[in-house]
């Protein structure tokens, strides 16, 4: 969902480029980095490894 | 050595649809089976598929008028005021930046739409037991279950520009009902994808197999 977050605020600061002039922050970019990391180790995750820690009952 | 399609179904079996873990079903009618290592409760198909679906898709269909005809957020610039629709504020964006423009239009007008176009097309071949295109069918399923969450782009929009401008007279941006409208429409839509099971595409007319205590009913 953070990608949809990030396009959500480009196109919020275009709609905002009438009213102010906005300069993108270097947060801005490490924001969209981010977005690539997590989606890499989300991908890279196995939630079935993560399961086979837990004890099955019976 | 070669693959045969064999359903858990088919042998007794169902996996949690929490952590997954393969459970063999024993013959016990009505019990609430859990899950032995997470404790959820064990479906072989996911509940009430169809019927969830259908409740979901029609509420969102009913929903998405209101959400594209009132405004979603009005905006006060210096003493006048404006209010923009979906459609508006797309247009609005073509002037400045058209690419952009031209995604959020995908994402707010068309992945909706079509999401309910598939979903009401998916539920009404399952229901009249079509065996055709299956694996088309199924893919077409993962595409609408991955692109629904697109659509919170204008919702994003409007809570970030709400939140960002409030400068009182001189420029202020309200939120109006239109985008808690359309807000239900996406979240309805990922919740009636959701509750679809795709496996339905592939039991139905195969076999009118195994009878299940808590599955699906007609």
């Amino acid at each position: 969902m953070m990608e949809v977050f990030l396009i959500g605020i480009l196109v919020a600061l275009v709609k905002l480029g009438e009213m102010a002039e906005i300069v993108p922050g270097l947060a801005i970019y490490s924001f969209a980095v981010l977005i690539l990391v997590l989606a890499g180790a989300m991908a890279s995750l196995d939630p079935r490894a993560v399961w086979r820690l837990v004890p099955v009952a019976g | 050595v070669s693959a045969a399609a064999v359903t858990a179904r088919s042998l007794s079996m169902a996996t949690c649809h929490d952590c997954g873990l393969l459970v063999r079903l024993v013959p016990a009618a009505h019990a609430r089976v859990a899950c032995p290592r997470c404790r959820a409760a064990i479906h072989s198909r996911k509940q009430d598929s169809l019927r969830r679906s259908w409740a979901l898709v029609l509420a969102a269909a009913v929903l998405y008028v209101p959400a594209n005809v009132f405004p979603i957020m009005t905006t006060t610039y210096l003493g006048s005021s404006e209010s923009d629709t979906i459609l508006s504020g797309i247009l609005y964006l073509f002037k400045y930046d058209w690419p952009l423009a031209v995604l959020v239009f995908v994402a707010s007008v068309l992945v909706p739409v079509v999401k309910l176009f598939v979903l009401a097309y998916l539920l009404l071949s399952v229901q009249s037991g079509s065996r055709k295109r299956r694996v088309d069918r199924t893919k077409l399923y993962r595409i609408t279950e991955t692109i629904g969450r697109w659509s919170m782009v204008d919702i994003y929009v409007v809570t970030i520009l709400v939140a960002l401008v409030r400068l009182g007279e001189l420029a202020s941006i309200r939120a109006e009902p239109g985008a808690i409208f359309f807000g239900a429409v996406v979240v309805l839509t990922i919740f009636a994808a959701e509750s679809f099971d795709p496996r339905l595409i592939w039991d139905r007319a195969a076999e009118r197999g195994p009878q299940e205590p808590d599955g699906e009913s007609q």
